[in-house]
């Protein structure tokens, strides 16, 4: 080999790059550069380095100080000189071998002057160009064809745009690219070479290195001769064709592996790449005359394709490197060579056919050009720029098409535009804005033109460009800024590099650059602290405020705060209203109970805020100790600073978040409880670096010089990166085991020593608190559009009484003399202004019928229907001392009309407490239990199936421990053993009374699956007794072995496994991973497999069987590592364990290097047991016709089976499986199940859907979504199995927001349903095992699933009923009430003269109408409790939203009307001649007025004793007592001067007369005659299902039937009766006995209670009292005093018939069942 | 910790399980009510029209044979004897005492004898102030407002022949009024002074006038006839001296002679109220009745719910 020339010397890092075909058309190119400035010099600079031929800098301009700033090729001493002469000569100096022209001449001008001068260039840059000279230069290149580029900086800012009409790429260096190898279909020559080898006759290590090309080919060609020419094309075919290829193996060679891997390249078809395709079918493919050589090659490739290729492109001649031996892959390699030659040369002939055609020379592409071509077959390529005219034109530009874009504030896409009026500013006025610094501000208004001219010209909205961004162009002045010079310079280069050599893709198009958008990407801060009062510190406060006010903005803030809801705002401009002349009322008739509403709810506000003050003043105010002016001081939370040295000791809570340092502990562990955070409940372990945790000293800590740097402030909690430079040498990384979270507890530990990290606000437990997201219900929406009509009906009202009022005063004002108009003060006014104020008067008269008494009493009825659903007692569950809890009261009527229930299964359906049930180990199955889904399966089958297990562990099996000690797996499963006893990240806890008692040990275990494990293998003798840092020890037999703890590959959501790595006491390191069966088979031994080894096959149907019935399983695997492997391994992994940025995935791809060739040892499986009456809930829920889908992570069989046993799917169910791997496939399963469920709907068939994950996300994308959602409508349940947290939410949205009106509930108790509590309209919470966040996030907690029924059933559609009631009564009243001012306005001249006194009108809602309908919103029950579970038909039956359907308000506003109109028109007919006060005295107005009212009082407060049907005596009172308050105030206004003298005496002369009360009696029957017919008519000839219940429960009371109440209160007691003395049971005699009652039970006349044999019972049963009690069967019998209930119940006697004893001893067991659910105090009111 | 929670939650109200009484529209109960009820109207409907029918009403509109200003008589013959007490009234028809303008404007405080300031008299007695509209106290009127301006002033007297009937206008205002709504001020009102509108604040007329009628037509009490009787078949004439001016807002004034029974007046509208919809409530009664044995339901069965 030659010596290296100079150039290649100086070239050699460069031609990795473009190697030197590359560098040659560099080195031939004469690049022209107009303006030397900063950017221009930047570019060029990169273009002269990699070696150009030459330049040409133009540029006319003197250097400038401006330049010596942001140009490195200007300096001081040239100030003044020629720009362009100087930086050339400084550039010159990069490469001696490229030539430097320069010309002193401003481009501009020789664009003007002479533009031909370009046409000698083979490429133009254009730096900082002004536009005019840029279309103008752009259409000479466009004609020429040279490429132009055209930089701009402005500042921060970066434009780039290339000009080329199109450019081809042959040589894309792309790195992956696919060959077509030609298996699938061989030519002659393969097949003949492959012909020629025999592989029979080959030795075995031939055999082993013939090349797998050929096997493949062979072993295709004898497929098609057997096949009838096809090759394979089904399933079986192809794995038939995968097993020859493995059966033909002599032993374990490679070649034949690499033959079974890419057996799929002998039958795929073929394809043409899509490169090639576009090319094929691109306008220019047609070639003429000036076609490049690009195309001619394009045009005879596919005529090659088209003719001679049968379809597919020449061969490309390489072949991948593949397991042979050198001779044959040679042969091989040559045999493709040739055929590649062959083709191109045919392609080369097709090529000079064409030139000849054209008359051009026939050798101009020549064939070496032709072989490259074909040889970068796939990687050719094209693309087209449009000019910069078509761009700029707005016919022809797609600059519209980008609005969005522009728009998008995360894009820099506006910056293109900002660069377009900033040149157009420029052509405007000759400067760019900003230049000069006097006019910024006036320059920013001519740009803001010039913006929105552009913005108009391609008719974008001028909104999108917004002051920011040109103020910002304006501040920036037009300044070159050296960084983004440099930056924008290296772009350019690299592109013009690209397209000088022609390879790789040259971005299409623009580039915007935007240097502004710098973030901090790394915390980094140094400690210990100098300055402890940094005022300047960039980290927020530690203070916490949770609290909304101070004491300075609370007024005006809760005020904005309130007037934001419409009604108090319509209220605020009532009020304003009201201080107009004009007005009919004084403002304080409307003030008084404003301000009364308003201060309810600030008084609230105040209190809850005084509240979170408190608590905030009392938590930054906590104490902690702090290392600072070199002590520790003791120091306030909220003066805690990141950097801070920290000391916590135990049981104390972190004030922020704490990089550990060091601990009290051993081994730098401590414990912390995490409750506060994630309400987790067990303790977890934090652990110091051991390098820090010898820094326990105050002195050790005060020498430090350290910093950390830290990702930044997030809120992942179970992450955090960070590296601790102890020195400046000594980097160490932060993992979340350092990392202590403010919210956690310090448990088990003395004292801890730490850095501060995230203070305040960047905790991670303030950045994970969010508000809920606030949930309206869907009445309260519905309210809202109700008050818009009631005001457009209000409206109407005004208008009408404002044109009455100005036609009357138009006709009668100035001739009734009486009124006094003429001396009136003032103008006298026109009708037009009295009409215009009698609006606002007629409004202000009847503003209350807008109800502000409604906000209030809806809240305080919603508030005391969720305390309700806290305090029931049949949702509070004993055993976990767990109540329900409405966490929030907007939802009570929500609850009331669900129609989907989207279920978690895990926790919710299921206890999720874990109990490991079988196994299998070494290929054989253990365990004996018979899980419920069991069961249920097979009850499906008609086989009725019994646990035959005895009491105990839910793991026996004998077998199990016998083969342990002698089998030929035994080593199996003392390996399996092992691993259940260590191979977890469980921390044992130990009994504080007995410490050393292994058997006493709580194991406190994040996952239930681990605590099962390591729980059963303590059972089975391997106990786990203690785990180190470095160690975890278990003792076998009493013998203790400690196994060395070298790694732990944590489990996650993506890796789905978990592995240790040890070094077992013998010293051997190994690696045990267990984890999801897919996961763990991906990555077994494939030697081992291939070898005579059944365990995984053997496993995996003992897998499948332990799914089918319901179990969760788990594989188990084991490696044995060499030690130098290992040690090389976790260098790499403590390597990626201290990257900042992207650790997880560097980490787990680490984890993946070491978790392979695994050898399986067996599996587990875990039970998950069913809730306790999941069943009958779920079948309630059905029948009320709620859909309920089940959301879950498990596998399908588990969570078919779960389905079953929940009753969730149904034998007589068709159940439809969604099945597909992409869109289109699940597109069509889609469609056809959904065919097939029509069908069977429409003959009575139900189905049920089942769909795993994978297809879900198909299924949920495009056109899928809806057909999927509609066949989920069709079916009875659905089941999504497999499924993530995201689309968990995405299903209920898709339900949520396609299905109109749907309501949509998700119940869920785990992290993983947060995501479905918040999309659905109500989110329930199960407190359960997996912590709180579930709870949280939801807006009712319940504590077990069965509770949801009654949730619903009772208090969801009570809650609903009363909500709609007050709502639609609430609007009642006030119509009632306003509307007889209008009336009243048709005989007052419409003078808007309120009938009433004003002080009546204001307390109309407060005092006389609203208790009765509170008390009915909080007590109404139109059926009991009992009767709504009963028949759960009835929540869907008349009650979903018909109750508040405009339908509904409207024949309430209207009865509203009726009741007015008799209630005025009456009274008004009956006082005609005023002289009803007996006395002949006339009566007047105010008795008048209060006679109205009086009718009104009435009337309204007995439509509500009408409406509610559940009389109570809070009914009663209030009822009763709104009315005899209304005559209490009468009489007291009639009876003082000091209210009102116009009432003085009205009350006392009126309530005497009988007048009065026949006139009420009248009306009262005329407004409620109606109502009540109807009811009665509807009642009794088309009644409701829930009136039809009603008349049930009556006839079941008005029967008392005692016999049955002294039968469940016997019941009561023998419940009680049957525990105890099943506990004493001993005596297996299995005869009948009468015991003792005890004394309690004395409830009935007692005689004689001797202890009486059975016999005596049977003859004379009369005779005695008692219970009878048989061990037998558990059932038991109180005998009451048989004559005379024989007397009183004739029939019922029959009970006491001897023969029927056993047979009401087993109805007595379904009776106990049943009360269960309804419970025992229903007696009590009976 | 249960137990307590279980204790504290025992209270019915709590467990929403207050005893309750819960009706039901039963034709059993409902039909009968209706039929008595209906008869229990018409019953008393009856007893109304009866009442009613005893009373005699005279009624003579005088507005339209009389001159403003001028004196005239008008005479009437009661179709029947009219026993004492016989009340007579004025009727003013289309006379708006219920405008917001006009029942406004007055003040009780000065009527009630207490001197008004100018400033209170704005603003309470709007538009009818003070003479002149002159901003002083001692010019406004007393009292003020547009009711006192525009009290009624015509003058009746009924007489038989020359004998002027012995019909008393004194104790025609309610008691309550005259002794404690309307007090003379201290010193009486001037009657000449040009300020004062009524000189004797419990002139009951006066009273009566300001007690504002409910609607456009009303009648207000002039004089009673507490001995004696009208007797059928006599001409009694009426002296008026016509002040009042009612015809340009087209009102008509007229003269009622009447008796009265426990209901009040002549108001037929009351008793057939009654009888109408006592007639309907008892028909109903009835449709219901015979549906009901016709083809009656079975309370509470299964077979009406929707979903059996």
């Amino acid at each position: 080999m030659s010596k290296p020339t100079e150039k290649e010397q100086l070239y050699s890092r460069q031609l990795y790059l473009w190697d030197q075909s590359g560098q040659n058309k560099i080195e031939s190119s004469h690049v022209c550069l107009l303006n030397a400035n900063s950017v221009g010099t930047e570019i060029l600079k990169n273009l002269v380095l990699p070696g150009l031929a030459q330049y040409t800098l133009i540029d006319g301009k003197k250097v400038t100080t401006r330049d010596t700033g942001n140009n490195f090729y200007v300096k001081k001493s040239d100030i003044g000189e020629s720009r362009a002469k100087v930086t050339s000569n400084y550039l010159q100096i990069h490469n001696k071998f490229v030539k430097g022209n320069f010309l002193e001449k401003e481009p501009a001008e020789l664009i003007e002057e002479n533009i031909e001068y370009f046409e000698q260039f083979d490429m133009i840059i254009a730096s900082r160009l002004p536009e005019v000279a840029v279309l103008k230069l752009s259409k000479k290149c466009w004609e020429k064809d040279i490429p132009l580029i055209v930089v701009r900086t402005n500042g921060l800012i970066g434009y780039l745009r290339i000009m080329k009409k199109e450019h081809c790429v042959i040589d894309r260096k792309e790195e992956e690219v696919h060959e077509d190898l030609r298996m699938n279909a061989p030519f002659e020559e393969l097949i003949e070479h492959c012909n020629s080898i025999k592989m029979e006759e080959l030795d075995d290590d031939l055999y082993g290195h013939v090349p797998y090309l050929v096997i493949l080919v062979k072993l295709m060609e004898q497929w098609k001769k057997d096949h009838e020419g096809k090759p394979p094309k089904t399933r079986e075919e192809k794995k038939k064709f995968k097993d020859i290829i493995y059966n033909m193996r002599r032993s374990d060679e490679a070649n034949f592996s690499e033959a079974y891997l890419n057996a799929w390249k002998a039958w795929n078809s073929y394809m043409i790449p899509d490169n090639i395709d576009e090319i094929f079918d691109d306008k220019n493919i047609k070639v003429t005359k000036e076609s490049s050589p690009f195309w001619l090659v394009g045009a005879a490739l596919k005529d090659f394709v088209a003719n001679e290729g049968k379809g597919r492109l020449p061969v490309v001649g390489t072949i991948p490197d593949m397991t042979a031996d050198t001779k044959s892959f040679i042969t091989l390699q040559k045999i493709y060579q040739k055929r590649a030659e062959k083709d191109a040369i045919c392609i080369h002939e097709k090529v000079k056919k064409m030139l000849e055609k054209f008359d051009r020379n026939p050798e101009e592409v020549p064939l070496k050009y032709v072989k490259f071509y074909c040889k970068n077959m796939m990687q050719v390529w094209f693309t087209r720029y449009p000019s910069i005219e078509q761009e700029y034109d707005p016919e022809t530009s797609k600059i519209k098409s980008l609005e969005s874009e522009f728009a998008n504030e995360s894009n820099n896409h506006i910056f293109y535009l900002v660069f377009r009026a900033v040149e157009a500013f420029n052509k405007e006025h000759g400067y760019y804005p900003g230049e000069s610094n006097e006019k910024v501000e006036s320059d920013y208004l001519l740009l803001k033109k010039e913006a929105v001219k552009i913005c108009e010209l391609y008719k974008l909205n001028p909104e999108i460009m917004t002051d920011k961004y040109l103020k910002g162009f304006c501040r920036f002045g037009h300044s070159e800024l050296h960084n983004v010079s440099a930056f924008m310079g290296g772009i350019t280069a690299q592109e013009v590099i690209k397209i000088i050599t022609e390879q790789r893709q040259p971005m299409s198009n623009t580039f915007i650059y935007n240097g502004s958008k710098l973030e901090e990407e790394e915390r980094f801060f140094e400690f210990p602290l100098t300055d402890f009062e940094d005022k300047n510190s960039p980290y927020p406060s530690n203070s916490i405020i949770s609290s909304h006010y101070t004491v300075f903005n609370f007024i005006p803030k809760t005020l904005f705060e309130q007037f934001r809801r419409l009604a108090n705002f319509y209220f605020l401009i009532v009020i304003i209203l009201e201080y107009f002349p004009f007005s009919p009322l004084t403002p304080t008739v409307s003030v008084v109970p404003l301000v009364f509403v308003l201060s309810v709810t600030a008084i609230r506000e105040a209190y809850e805020d005084f509240l979170r003050h408190r608590s905030d003043k009392e938590i930054n105010n906590r104490l902690s100790e702090v290392l600072r002016e070199g002590e520790w001081q003791k120091v306030f939370w909220k003066n805690i600073r990141v950097g801070d040295i920290i000391r916590i000791y135990g049981k104390e809570f972190f004030p922020s978040d704490i990089a550990l340092l060091s601990t009290t502990e051993p081994k730098g562990m401590c414990y912390i409880d995490t409750c506060n955070l994630d309400g987790e409940t067990n303790l977890k372990v934090r652990q110091a670096l051991p390098k820090t945790n010898g820094l326990n000293s105050k002195e050790k800590l005060l020498n430090l010089n350290s910093s950390i740097a830290c990702e930044l402030p997030n809120n992942n909690i179970n992450n955090f990166d960070g590296t601790l430079n102890l020195t400046k040498d000594e980097q160490l990384s932060l993992t979340k085991t350092q990392l202590l979270l403010k919210g956690c507890a310090l448990k088990n530990t003395k004292s801890i020593i730490g850095v501060v990290v995230f203070t305040g606000k960047d905790t991670k437990l303030i950045r994970n608190s969010k508000d809920a997201p606030s949930k309206r219900s869907s009445v309260e929406i519905q309210l809202n559009s109700r008050l818009i009509t009631i005001f457009l009906f209000l409206a109407t009202i005004g208008i009408v009484g404002g044109v009455m009022s100005g036609v009357w005063q138009n006709k009668w004002e100035n001739k009734s003399w009486y009124l006094g108009g003429k001396y009136q003060s003032g103008v006298t006014s026109s009708p037009v202004y009295t009409g215009f104020t009698g609006f606002f008067s007629f409004i202000i008269v009847t503003n209350v019928m807008i109800p502000i008494s409604l906000y209030v009493t809806l809240e305080i009825v919603k508030l005391i229907q969720s305390f309700f659903i806290n305090w029931d007692k049949k949702m509070y569950h004993e055993q976990t001392d767990t109540p329900a809890k409405a966490r929030t009261s907007n939802l009570t009527e929500e609850i009331g009309i669900i129609d989907y229930i989207f279920s978690d299964k895990t926790g919710t359906l299921t206890c999720n407490i874990m109990e490991f049930m079988k196994c299998s180990v070494g290929g054989i199955s253990y365990g004996q239990g018979i899980t419920e889904v069991a069961i249920a399966a097979a009850k499906r089958n008609g086989i009725e199936l019994k646990d035959t297990r005895k009491e105990g562990p839910a793991f026996q099996d004998r077998n199990f421990l016998q083969n342990l000690k002698s089998h030929e797996t035994s080593q199996y499963i003392h390996e399996f053993l092992i691993m259940m006893g260590i191979c977890h990240t469980v921390l044992p806890e130990a009994d504080e009374e007995d410490p050393d008692n292994l058997d006493k040990l709580v194991y406190q275990a994040a996952s239930p699956d681990e605590g099962a494990l390591a729980n059963a293998a303590r059972m089975l003798g391997y106990k786990f007794c203690d785990r180190t840092p470095d160690t975890v020890s278990i003792s076998i037999d009493n013998k203790k072995f400690t196994y060395e703890l070298l790694n732990i590959l944590e489990f996650n959501s993506t890796r789905k496994r978990m592995s240790i790595i040890v070094r077992d006491p013998e010293g051997q390191i190994i690696l045990y991973c267990k984890g999801a069966d897919n996961v763990i088979y991906e990555r077994l031994n494939p030697k081992i497999q291939q070898q005579d080894n059944k365990i995984p096959d053997l496993t995996l149907n003992h897998l499948g069987e332990f799914a089918s019935e319901g179990l969760r399983t788990l594989c188990f695997a084991s490696r044995v590592i060499e030690e130098d492997q290992y040690l090389e391994w976790n260098k790499k992994f403590k390597k990626a364990n201290t990257e900042i940025k992207d650790r997880k995935n560097k980490v787990m791809a680490v984890c993946e290097e070491i978790e392979i060739d695994l050898n399986l040892i067996g599996c587990s499986a875990i039970e998950d047991k069913l809730q306790d009456g999941v069943p009958d809930a779920i079948e309630l829920l059905a029948r009320a016709g709620i859909k309920i889908w089940v959301l879950t992570g498990d596998k399908q069989e588990t969570a078919i089976n779960i389905g079953f046993a929940c009753s969730l799917l149904t034998n007589q169910m068709d159940l439809l499986v969604i099945e597909g791997n992409d869109e289109k496939e699940v597109y069509q399963s889609l469609n056809s199940l959904n065919n097939k469920a029509k069908s069977n709907a429409k003959n009575g068939i139900q189905n049920a859907l089942v769909i795993t994950g994978r297809c879900l996300t198909s299924a949920l994308l495009g056109k899928n979504k809806l057909l999927f959602l509609e066949f989920g409508k069709r079916c009875v349940s659905v089941i999504c199995c497999r499924v993530s947290p995201l689309q968990k939410s995405q299903v209920v949205d898709l339900v949520r927001e396609n299905v109109k009106n749907s309501k949509c509930l998700a119940i869920g108790d785990g992290a993983n349903d947060v995501s479905m509590i918040q999309a659905a309209h109500v989110g329930v919470g199960i407190s359960g095992q997996e912590g709180l966040q579930a709870v949280m996030s939801s807006d009712y907690a319940i504590a077990q699933f069965k509770y949801l029924t009654r949730l619903l059933l009772v208090h969801g559609r009570w809650c609903y009923k009363r909500a709609t009631l007050v709502i639609l009564y609430s609007f009642y009243k006030n119509v009632a009430f306003s509307f007889m001012q209008i009336l009243f306005g048709y005989f007052s001249g419409w003078s808007a003269q309120t009938l009433f006194p004003a002080i009546f009108m204001s307390i109309y809602n407060v005092f006389f109408t609203s208790l009765p309908i509170l008390v009915i919103g909080v007590l109404d029950q139109d059926v009991s409790a009992k009767s709504e579970l009963k028949h759960p038909q009835l929540y869907s039956g008349d009650n979903r939203n018909n109750e508040f359907s405009f339908k509904r308000f409207w024949v309430w506003i209207i009865e509203g009307v009726y009741h007015a109109c008799v209630m005025f028109f009456i009274p008004r007919l009956f006082c005609k001649n005023d002289m009803f006060l007996g006395d002949g005295k006339d009566s007047g107005f105010w008795i008048f007025s209060i006679l109205i009212y009086s009718c009104v009082v009435f009337v309204v407060n007995l439509k509500c004793a009408i409406e509610t049907t559940f009389w109570t005596w809070m009914h009663h009172f209030t009822i009763w007592g709104s009315i005899a308050v209304w005559f209490i105030i009468v009489l007291i206004f009639s009876n003082s001067f000091f209210f009102s003298s116009d009432l003085y005496q009205v009350g006392n002369i009126l309530f005497k007369l009988p007048f009065f009360w026949l006139t009420i009696l009248f009306v009262i029957t005329l407004c409620l005659l109606p109502d009540l017919l109807i009811k009665f008519y509807q009642r009794n000839y088309s009644p409701k299902d829930f009136q039809i219940i009603q008349e049930q429960e009556r006839i079941e009371k008005k029967i008392p039937n005692r016999f049955e109440i002294e039968k469940k209160r016997s019941e009561k007691l023998l419940t009680k009766k049957i525990e105890q003395d099943r506990l004493l049971e001993s005596s297996s005699e299995n005869l009948l006995q009468v015991k003792q009652p005890q004394e309690e039970d004395n409830l009935i006349n007692q005689k004689n209670w001797d202890s009486i044999p059975y016999k005596t019972s049977l003859t004379d049963s009369s005779k005695y009292l008692g219970y009878a009690f048989n061990p037998d069967n558990g059932g038991s019998l109180r005998i009451l005093d048989s004559k005379k209930v024989a007397s009183d119940f004739k029939e019922e006697s029959v009970f006491f018939n001897v023969q029927n004893f056993k047979k009401f001893a087993s109805l007595n067991r379904e009776i106990n069942l049943n009360t269960d659910t309804t419970e025992s105090s229903e007696i009590d009111e009976i | 910790m249960s137990e307590a929670i279980n204790k504290s939650r025992a209270s019915k109200f709590k467990q929403q399980k207050l005893p309750a009484r819960q009706p039901i529209l039963k034709p059993r109960s409902v039909i009968p009510t209706m039929l008595v009820l209906g008869i229990f109207f018409i019953v008393m409907g009856v007893i109304f029209v009866l009442s009613v029918d005893s009373v005699i009403e005279v009624s003579k509109r005088y507005d339209d044979k009389c001159e403003i200003g001028s004196n005239c008589t008008i005479t009437f013959e009661p179709p029947s004897d009219m026993e004492s007490p016989v009340y007579f009234y004025y009727e003013l028809t289309n006379f708006y005492q219920n405008h917001r303008r006009y029942v406004k404007s007055r003040d009780d405080t000065q009527l009630g004898g207490e001197i008004l300031s100018y400033e209170d008299a704005e603003e309470l007695c709007d538009p009818i102030i003070s003479l002149d509209g002159e901003e002083k106290d001692s010019m406004v009127y007393q009292p003020c407002g547009l009711i006192v301006w525009s009290q009624f002033n015509d003058t009746l007297t009924v007489k038989n022949g020359d004998e002027v009937l012995d019909f008393n206008e004194n104790g025609i205002a309610w008691e309550s009024d005259i002794e404690s709504k309307f007090q003379n001020p201290d010193p009486k009102p001037d009657p000449d002074s040009p300020t004062t509108l009524q000189s004797d604040f419990t002139e009951e007329h006066f009273v009566i006038w300001m007690r504002v009628a409910a609607l456009p037509t009303f009648r207000k009490l002039y004089a009673v006839l507490e001995n004696g009787k009208l007797e059928q078949g006599k001409q009694y004439s009426v002296n008026i001296e016509n002040n009042y001016p009612v015809s340009s807002f087209d009102g008509q004034k007229s003269l009622i002679f009447t008796t009265t029974t426990w209901v009040g007046g002549k108001n037929t509208f009351l008793g057939y109220a009654y009888i109408s919809l006592g007639s309907i409530l008892f028909l109903i009664g009835l449709g219901f009745l015979l549906k009901h044995l016709i083809k009656p339901r079975e309370l509470g069965k299964e077979k009406y719910l929707k979903w059996e």
